[in-house]
């Protein structure tokens, strides 16, 4: 059909890619938190571990020095203190401290996600748009993963570039490439995993909040069960699998190679995670259909 | 062009469309029913959100649920759904992208699209901070972006003021002369009346009536209805309307007068001239909504007569 006047030109369809149609929706999900003051605020608050692990290693490439100590003395603490340990860098998001604030930017970001576009019924408008349901999740969970990534994944990355180049020989290179891959796999998946939970259980909540508070619930709520329970049957292999967060953390402690915190069968977290994802991933399925309604 | 071929839709056991065939070349169409009527359902199939169950939904002859389909088609939805803290124009531009236009192209479709529907001066303001007319047009600018062939605008006039319609409803008859198909829902009558050529009725699913608008209005006119007559003497203009054929009955309250009617005939020669000797203060209808336009025409069984009226003047 020919448009003509009103200032129209007609557009010649042109077949595009799908990853760059979702990479816009995720892109927009990704800035989300930056577009108001506090969201950047928070999200810098939520950085507080990778902080704290930037300044260790500081005092380990000997920017400062208390009283003689600092240096590869930080490791005799614990491997968490050391980056030479691929402890150091898991610890900004699956340290005890990292378990508040990655829990915080998962809540503000991935867990309201898809439950703000159900609560202003913006899904369908979206649909009509190329984008079907199973894009439009995976371009949110991609937004979310992209800006937790930049302290979970990214900023241990850049801390190790660092530790490299403050590095006085070529020794901590040859030693961390040993185990650098599977450190940053391990990080890929716990983030992953975490973001793309929260992210299927955002389409499951009518509105932000409720969303926000769902998934709270679910990691804190299935931790102190997991914990209570454990001490119930001491010896069970499944019973810390019942924590969301303690099966990814196992399945990526498992990744890259370091002894875990809280040892239980690896296989069981493999498990349980793949088990969770399934189940939410079913559930969200059913939920990002179109709205059939008479009328 | 818009072809819906023997279309039926069901929602597990519930029959939402059974066997809807129409063909739309182009104007500007309304699409009228009741609350559950089956309007949604013909605008979610025709925005390709949905499938039908039987029959097929073209648009200029792709499946609407096809990529190339959606750059032809706009849809203008009946609910707010924004990012309230993009500007208008950041959230068309997005839209757009979302087809896999690049950014460029995409900033420069929005803002003629701002600009078409009279946004231009605000389109950098965050959506947030819109009225309810200027949040209309921003989903009126993000269904034209992309300068579709097919315009689909569900309850496009709720909630607007009388300029905000008025702006609409030019914008609309501009985009008719443009060449584009408009199919508007709406379950009032007196809102397609102003712009549409033609009307669809739909009823439980189903094609009720099919016409201009001046066809419908005749078939109205015609009906039996009641008129509410606000008066200072109303048992004196009583008196005077008995004597109108037309009137089958007459209600005196205090103040009111509820006439009741078979059709125009002599009655409105009356009122006018009751008026002008100053003894009528206003006259309302009372059953002029659509309700009542579709208890006339499903229970009378006038669209039967109707229909055949059209049938032997087709044949003729």
């Amino acid at each position: 059909m020919t448009i003509f006047g009103s200032g129209y030109r007609a557009l010649t369809y042109e077949p595009t890619s799908w990853l760059r149609r979702v990479w816009a929706l995720a892109w927009l999900e990704m800035r989300g938190l930056f577009r108001t003051r506090w969201g950047t605020i928070l999200f810098l608050v939520c950085q507080i571990p990778l902080i704290r692990s930037l300044f260790i290693l500081t005092i380990w490439a000997g920017f400062w020095s208390f009283g003689g100590g600092g240096g590869p003395g930080l490791g005799r603490m614990s491997p968490e203190f050391s980056p030479e340990h691929p402890a150091f860098y898991l610890a900004p998001a699956m340290s005890e401290s990292g378990f508040v604030f990655v829990l915080l930017l998962t809540t503000l970001v991935s867990a309201r996600s898809i439950a703000k576009d159900r609560a202003a019924r913006g899904l369908e408008i979206l649909w009509t748009r190329g984008i079907g349901p199973g894009g439009y999740f995976f371009g949110k969970w991609l937004g979310s993963f992209a800006l937790v990534g930049v302290g979970a994944v990214l900023g241990p990355l850049a801390m190790w570039v660092f530790a490299q180049s403050a590095s006085p020989d070529e020794s901590f290179a040859a030693t961390s490439m040993e185990w650098l891959p599977r450190t940053v796999l391990a990080l890929l998946f716990f983030t992953a995993a975490l973001t793309g939970l929260a992210t299927a259980l955002s389409s499951m909540a009518r509105s932000p909040n409720l969303a926000s508070i769902l998934w709270v619930v679910v990691v804190v709520g299935a931790s102190a069960v997991a914990r209570v329970f454990s001490r119930l049957f001491r010896g069970e292999p499944w019973v810390r699998a019942l924590s969301p967060w303690d099966a990814a953390k196992r399945t990526a402690e498992e990744i890259a190679g370091v002894t875990p915190r809280i040892e239980f069968d690896p296989a069981v977290a493999v498990g349980a995670v793949l088990l969770y994802a399934a189940l939410v991933l079913a559930l969200a399925r059913r939920k990002l259909r179109t709205e059939e309604a008479v009328g | 062009m818009i072809e819906f071929r023997g279309v039926s839709k069901w929602y597990g056991q519930v029959a939402a469309l059974t066997d809807v065939s129409v063909q739309i070349d182009g104007g500007i169409v309304g699409l009228v029913g009741r609350n559950g009527a089956g309007k949604s359902t013909m605008m979610n199939l025709l925005a390709g959100l949905l499938r039908p169950s039987r029959g097929d939904v073209l648009v200029d002859g792709v499946q609407p649920w096809r990529s190339e389909a959606r750059l032809r088609i706009g849809f203008c939805p009946d609910v707010d759904s924004f990012y309230e803290d993009l500007s208008g124009h950041a959230f068309v531009s997005w839209l757009l992208r979302l087809h896999g236009l690049r950014a460029r192209v995409a900033r420069e479709l929005a803002a003629a699209a701002m600009e078409r529907v009279g946004l231009a001066d605000a389109m950098h303001r965050s959506i947030r901070g819109y009225s309810k007319g200027m949040r209309q047009r921003v989903k009126l600018a993000q269904a034209l972006a992309r300068n579709p062939s097919t315009l689909l605008l569900d309850e496009p006039m709720t909630g607007l003021d009388p300029i905000a319609r008025h702006d609409i409803t030019e914008l609309v008859v501009a985009l008719e002369d443009a060449g584009v198909t408009v199919l508007v829902s709406s379950h009032v009558l007196q809102e397609l009346e102003e712009i549409a050529g033609r009307v669809i009725l739909v009823h439980q699913g189903r094609l009720l009536a099919d016409g201009s608008v001046h066809e419908l209005r005749r078939l109205l006119e015609d009906r039996p209805y009641r008129l509410l007559v606000h008066s200072d003497r109303p048992r004196e203009v009583a008196a005077r309307l008995t004597a109108v054929e037309v009137v089958r009955g007459l209600t005196v309250d205090r103040g009111t007068l509820e006439v009741e009617t078979d059709g125009g005939g002599d009655l409105f020669a009356t009122l006018t001239a009751l008026g002008a000797e100053g003894l009528i203060e206003e006259v309302r209808p009372l059953d002029d909504d659509l309700e009542a336009v579709f208890a006339y025409l499903v229970d009378d069984g006038l669209l039967s007569r109707w229909r055949r009226e059209r049938d032997r003047e087709a044949r003729a």
